[in-house]
């Protein structure tokens, strides 16, 4: 039961838990009592309505609104880059060339490149003491994204811009405090980099795809960062 | 007249009764719910109970008390009771149009 309870933002927990806990000590929850609490943690999350003094505490400064973007963006990022990867490594050979038939999955690469551009542009609201290196890092990645669609070489420029700009930006998150996601993205990320289309190599997207989703997940859970590097910014 | 209630979508109906059944004293939050039951004739899921309460107490309708073990009782603050009494007023007004009418109609 309390892991259902984890589910609401904590600055909802630190107010109500203990006293919630409570409550379904004395009445345990049926099946729809479940949906009921999983209905409220969703609301509690797009509504928090915590009393207090009227003023956004420190918590709800770093989730809302960029850490709830930034959390979608990731996870529908890490899901493309995932889903992409089964599709190429199932994608059918095409007869008249000898190759795969990629283009839907690097469409999918396409997409999940921008919507991790979109999390880490997000992230930098939550990362104020570094937020312009962070920002310039998701620009790179979007550009680097856009850059696939022209063809050999800016094919290779481009996911290239990805994996290097990621794997710094994984860093960062765990120099931040973020430490087993921020390991987590840069080992898959080193991984990542022997992808390749035409064989099974294409399934290392999925734990790249993976971490991703752990990074929109740890940020839907009110992920704290720690600065304890500058990259210029006041 | 105060009406806090009636914009708090979904939560609108619960927090109603909620402020109803803390309309004769303080109570916690099972005792709520299953007054609530009794009252409404339905059950009031925990996750509705806390998103109702939350939103009373943002809007200082409701106050929270000294917790007594794991239990918190709640009371109506003077604005919520007059929000209550407001919206039971119109519920009755609304009721006895409505029953007034009702009986026109049928004779």
């Amino acid at each position: 039961m309390t892991a259902l309870v984890r589910l609401y933002p904590r600055a909802w927990r630190d107010r109500y838990e203990d006293e919630f806990l409570g409550v379904l000590a004395e009445a345990p929850p049926s099946f729809l009592d479940r949906i009921d609490i999983l209905l409220g943690a969703m609301d509690a999350r797009l509504h928090p309505e915590v009393p207090g003094d009227g003023r956004p505490n420190e918590h709800d400064v770093r989730r809302a609104p960029s850490g709830r973007l930034g959390s979608i963006a990731a996870i529908a990022g890490g899901l493309l880059w995932a889903v992409a990867g089964v599709i190429l490594a199932v994608a059918p050979l095409d007869p008249s060339s000898g190759n795969k038939d990629s283009t839907l999955g690097v469409v999918l690469v396409l997409l999940g490149s921008l919507c991790t551009a979109a999390a880490v542009l997000a992230t930098a609201d939550v990362m104020p003491r570094n937020a312009r290196g962070v920002r310039a890092m998701g620009l790179g990645i979007a550009l680097g994204s856009v850059a696939i669609l022209g063809g050999w070489p800016l094919l290779i420029i481009g996911i290239f811009a990805i994996w290097i700009l990621t794997g710094l930006f994984a860093g960062l998150l765990a120099l931040q405090g973020a430490r087993l996601i921020g390991l987590a993205l840069l080992v898959s990320t080193a991984l990542v980099v022997g992808m390749n289309t035409e064989d099974p190599r294409a399934l290392l997207t999925i734990p790249f795809g993976l971490a991703w989703i752990l990074l929109g997940a740890g940020l839907a859970a009110g992920l704290r960062f720690t600065p304890t590097v500058s990259t210029g910014d006041a | 007249m105060p009406d806090g209630v009636s914009d708090l979508g979904r939560f609108a109906e619960p927090s109603l009764y909620i402020l109803v059944s803390l309309s004769d004293g303080p109570k916690h939050g099972y005792a709520i719910m299953t007054d609530v039951e009794a009252i409404s004739g339905s059950a009031m899921g925990p996750g509705t109970l806390y998103g109702a309460l939350a939103r009373l107490e943002g809007r200082g309708l409701i106050e929270a008390l000294e917790p007594v073990d794991r239990r918190r009782p709640y009371r109506l603050t003077g604005l919520g009771e007059a929000t209550v009494r407001a919206q039971l007023e119109r519920l009755a007004g609304l009721t006895q149009t409505g029953l007034g009418r009702l009986h026109g109609t049928a004779k």
